[in-house]
């Protein structure tokens, strides 16, 4: 019924009021044209054929955006009108067409006039303003007239904006309201209306609609907010240590506003405030006294303000810091005593005490007093005002005592400027008679804390724990009850660092033995690897290396285990060894090859290598060197034996080839040689000896040649040679004409040469005396006698030549012994200067006396030259 | 009918008992102001306390009589606190004419405030009148008043500081009247509800 209705309205409006479109030619007609749509909502629009017949409302169809809206959505009204029905969504602004299909030529060349559109301006119907609140500042001595709402907002479109007007009433009195189109706003009044009924609201209005927010009915008061309280000051006074007074100044006279306060205080560097009950500060006040703090503390105070009346105005902002440190008081509680042996000194009991601060120090500790039995010590302290302020409990090195060893009772007081504390008492057992320590210790690490489990002792009734922790020098304890048997350190523990924890149970008689445990808050990799170092030289095929444990500090964490690393070349290779390992041989390497080498030390967070070290392995074997050496020894001595075997078993070719024999013609047998038989080595110049030659030599020719050296010898050599003489041994030489026969040491060789071939030696010796200078005519007198001497032949005598040429002279000689020279007269002397020496030095030692000891014979009837 | 027209006679004499405090609280804060005023104004002037103790004179009401009812009271103090509004709108008006605008300090600041605190007095007084039955607007009486002013300077700011005094003195009467006002006003109301009722029985 109602869409009908519409329908006709919708009729009429075209009927009454032709559209603009009409003025145009167009043949199609749209309805309605909004100033805006509502998103989400549905709009239904009319489409209507005018001025022509051409085209029907079945020819008609709709698009949005160039898209056809389904056939479902549309309504034939009659023949000439088509309405549609879309829902609104989407925010940006469209178009809806009503177009024409192309049913004739007509309609495609006036396509133009076949159309209308509607121009969807979208939009959100306002939202009604929610959680209005208003807020009036404190403006110098008095609220400021103006008075600031702000609201929350529905969605809005920039097409179809929201205007917001705030609306402010004093009652009975003035009205007042501005727009804006944000969520906030500021109304500005004559004067702030203290006291007086206001009355504000927001409206929020688009084309689409109008919306009020909730009224807010309240006094002006109830919108207020003044400045924080002045001039806060803190008064301490002497006579009240855990107590400070606070005063301070309304932020604005009371006939505008009366006040109630809040107060917060804290000790200096806490952030945990600690609020006074409203119940004490809610009224009218500008002082009020801190109670049950600490002494000699300090403490920071704020204070703020707000409306008496409740839910009245807003809370000021908190006032600046207002600081003061309490008055000071004697040490409330103990210190807190402990001990530890210095077991450097054994066979004594040297017990040095210290002790942490009681917890409340109230004020600075400036001595502490230690008694013994009748002993009292007095040990000042000086620490700075700073430490004693920190959370953390300072700890005093009190006395090193060598105690006896019987039970001994330990007091100690604390003494600030006020007064003295209670006395602190541990117990020192008698020596050897502490009680049992607890027992299944273990330690662990949960949420960055340490933590210990224990088991009590069963040794006797525990009256409390200390649970010790030692890293380096730095010691610290904290004390638990006697029901405890899991607790966390809490103390501040660093990372990467071992501690010797341990657990002391405290007896009634005394201190029990403590139960000891190694442990680390947080391991890491350790800070530096091994050194690693070979031991001693390389081998050939292994080496051994050996390292130093890493430093404590430097471990941070316990070392599982060593990885020792060795490359050559391109090849590495590791071996994993023990924590406890500070040594290995590394084997199965290659000979005479460098090799790199680290060691890494790892803990379960890590490794860390350590430095390279190079070595070289050796080309040989430990061994191989001397087996060799004593290979080539062997072989050498083998040599040495066997040339010496064959030396001696050879003995007599090498002597004959070495040092030949030489004819000792004293012991030659001469022999009756006739000269029929001819010698074969005779040859037929031989025969041309007609005499002998005989060498004389007097006692200091023979003198001279055995003693004086070989230079001497050479110089006689020269004296002899200078004379034209020749030998007479072998006794067929020809002494026809002057030369040197005697050979020099350079001439040895072929004197060597020249003995290798031997020859018989021979005299020829005329029985009947001289018998003149022509042997040859009376050759069948004369007879030989032979030596049987293997004697070598001199130089002379195996040159044929030589001895044809000095034959004649050569046959008068011969050798005689030098014992028999003495018989001889002095006139052979002149020829005996004449005999010519063919020895070399090396001869001469052997050959002259052999020479000399010959056995010649004397020539009984002389020798005279012819 | 019956629970619904307690509620509003209830309601009615809250309200009146609010409006009563928040006028005699608005009364303190005004006078408060006028005392910032005076001494802002002996301060601006170089005047002396003894310069300026006479006073008094310049609101005429009648006189006060403790057979007044609560109303008469009341439009006693409406009337008075509606001279002071007009005396000291024209004093204002008469030294910015005599002394020119220029630049506003704190005291021409505070005479602001205090003219428009006045205002707000006021509403409330007239708010309690009409509560006592007065009625519903009073016109002031400004019967031989002495608007005009004095002609000469000096005159002219004795008038001024007449003027401020003047309001300072009938803040102070209106703080002591309403301050036991309320029970006067609800026992008024009381008897007037009486009375009617009686009357349409």
């Amino acid at each position: 019924m109602t869409q009908r209705l519409g329908v006709v309205l919708l009729l009429c409006c075209f009927t009454a009021a032709p559209p603009a479109a009409a003025g145009h030619d167009n043949y199609l007609v749209t309805a309605p044209h909004p100033e805006a749509v509502e998103i989400g909502s549905d709009f239904t629009a009319t489409c209507m054929i005018i001025d022509t017949a051409e085209v029907t409302a079945d020819d008609l169809y709709w698009n949005v955006s160039q898209a056809t809206v389904p056939k479902e959505q549309y309504t034939k009204i009659n023949r000439t009108a088509l309405n549609v029905t879309i829902r609104v969504s989407g925010e940006e602004v469209e178009w809806l067409f009503c177009l024409c299909k192309k049913v004739s030529v007509n309609v495609v060349l006036n396509q133009g006039k076949f159309m209308h559109g509607i121009l969807l301006r979208k939009g959100y119907r306002p939202r009604r303003p929610e959680n209005l609140s208003c807020i009036t500042l404190q403006e110098g001595s008095l609220f400021s007239p103006v008075i600031t709402c702000s609201w929350v907002t529905g969605p809005q479109t920039k097409v179809c904006p929201t205007k917001f007007t705030l609306f402010l009433k004093v009652i009975n009195h003035s009205a007042h309201n501005v727009s804006t189109v944000e969520s906030s706003a500021s109304v500005a009044m004559s004067i702030f209306p203290n006291y007086m009924e206001l009355e504000i609201w927001v409206e929020a209005k688009n084309t689409l609609g109008t919306v009020e927010s909730e009224r807010l009915k309240r006094e002006a008061e109830y919108f207020v907010k003044t400045n924080p309280p002045a001039n806060i000051q803190i008064i301490s006074e002497k006579s009240f240590p855990t107590s400070l007074l606070i005063t301070w100044s309304p932020p604005i006279d009371k006939h505008y506003v009366t006040l109630k306060f809040e107060i917060r205080f804290c000790q200096n560097g806490s952030h945990e405030w600690t609020y006074v009950p409203h119940s004490d500060t809610a009224m009218d006040i500008q002082s009020f006294r801190l109670q049950k703090l600490l002494p000699d503390s300090v403490y920071v105070t704020q204070v703020r303000c707000k409306n008496l009346k409740d839910d009245q105005g807003y809370w000021s902002t908190w006032s600046t810091n207002a600081t003061k440190r309490t008055p000071e008081d004697r040490p409330t509680g103990k210190p807190d005593l402990w001990k530890f042996v210095d077991s450097h000194d054994v066979g004594k009991r040297l017990v040095q005490f210290i002790c942490k601060d009681p917890v409340l120090t109230n004020g600075r500790i400036t001595r502490f007093k230690m008694k013994i039995g009748s002993q009292e010590w007095i040990i000042p302290v000086n620490h700075s005002e700073a430490d004693g302020r920190s959370n953390h409990r300072r700890i005093t090195s009190l006395k090193k005592v060598h105690l006896s060893d019987k039970k001994s009772l330990v007091y100690v007081t604390a003494v600030n400027s006020v007064g003295e504390s209670a006395p602190a008492l541990i117990v020192i057992p008698e020596k050897g008679r502490e009680l049992g320590p607890v027992q299944q210790l273990r330690v662990g690490v949960q949420g960055g804390q340490m933590w210990l489990q224990w088991t009590p002792p069963n040794t006797g009734t525990v009256k409390e724990y200390v649970v010790q922790w030692l890293t380096g020098d730095v010691l610290d304890w904290q004390r638990e009850n006697r029901s405890t048997r899991h607790t966390v350190i809490k103390g501040n523990l660093e990372k990467f660092v071992c501690y010797n924890v341990s657990v002391y149970p405290i007896y009634s008689g005394g201190t029990g033995q403590a139960a000891t445990v190694q442990a680390f808050l947080e391991q890491s990799v350790p800070l530096s690897g091994p050194n690693v170092e070979l031991t001693s030289k390389a081998g050939h095929t292994e080496a051994e290396l050996q390292w130093k444990e890493i430093p404590q500090n430097h471990r941070r964490g316990f070392i599982t285990n060593y990885t020792i690393f060795y490359q050559s070349g391109d090849k590495l290779h590791s071996v994993t060894v023990p924590s406890n390992t500070t040594s290995f041989t590394l084997t199965g390497l290659s000979g005479n090859t460098r090799y790199n080498t680290w060691i890494s030390a790892s803990t379960i967070a890590g490794s860390t290598k350590g430095n390279n070290h190079s070595f070289t392995t050796l080309r040989y074997a430990t061994g191989e060197i001397e087996f060799i050496m004593a290979g080539a020894s062997l072989g050498f001595l083998f040599v040495i034996v066997m040339t010496m075997v064959l030396c001696i078993s050879k003995k007599d070719i090498i002597k004959r080839n070495f040092w030949p024999q030489i004819p000792n013609p004293g012991e030659s047998t001469i022999g009756n040689w006739s000269p029929d038989q001819p010698s074969k080595a005779e040859t037929p110049k031989q025969n041309c000896l007609s005499g002998i030659s005989v060498l004389d030599m007097d006692m200091c020719d023979g003198k001279m040649v055995f003693d004086e050296d070989k230079t001497s010898l050479s110089l006689k050599k020269d004296k002899y040679l200078s004379e034209e003489h020749s030998s007479g041994i072998g006794g067929s030489s020809c002494m026809s004409s002057p030369r040197q026969s005697v050979s020099d040491s350079d001439e040895g060789g072929d004197l060597a040469d020249t003995t290798a071939s031997t020859v018989q030696y021979s005299s020829v010796v005329a029985s009947n005396g001289y018998k003149g200078q022509t042997p040859s005519s009376q050759p069948q007198s004369a007879f030989f006698s032979r030596s049987e001497s293997t004697q070598p032949l001199l130089d002379c005598e195996e040159n044929p030549d030589i001895l044809v040429q000095d034959g004649s002279r050569q046959s008068q000689r011969f050798l005689r012994r030098p014992a028999e020279e003495a018989l001889e007269p002095k006139d052979f002397c002149p020829l005996e200067e004449d005999s010519e020496l063919t020895l070399t030095d090396e001869q001469s030692g052997d050959w002259l006396p052999t020479a000399a000891a010959s056995s010649y014979m004397p020539q009984l009837g002389g020798y005279r030259q012819q | 009918m019956m629970a619904e027209r307690r509620t509003r006679g209830m309601t009615g004499s809250v309200q009146s008992r609010t409006t009563a405090a928040r006028a005699t609280a608005i009364a303190e804060q005004l006078h408060h102001e006028c005392s910032t005023l005076l001494e802002l104004y002996r301060k601006k002037e170089s005047f002396t306390a003894e310069e300026t103790v006479a006073g008094g004179g310049l609101v005429s009401v009648p006189p006060l009589s403790s057979q007044l009812d609560t109303r008469d009271t009341l439009w006693r103090l409406h009337s008075a606190l509606l001279q002071c509004r007009s005396l000291l709108e024209r004093a204002i008006a008469k030294e910015e004419q005599e002394l020119g605008g220029g630049k506003k300090g704190d005291y021409e600041t505070q005479r602001k405030i205090v003219k428009d605190r006045l205002s707000l007095l006021l509403i409330n007084t007239g708010e309690l009148l009409k509560a006592a039955g007065g009625p519903a607007v009073l016109t002031p009486n400004l019967d031989g008043l002495e608007l005009e002013g004095p002609s000469t300077l000096f005159e002219l700011k004795l008038w001024v500081c007449r003027i401020f005094k003047e309001v300072e003195h009938w803040t102070k009467t209106t703080i002591t009247t309403l301050q036991g006002l309320p029970d006067v006003i609800s026992k008024e109301r009381a008897r007037r509800v009486r009375s009617t009722r009686s009357a349409r029985m």
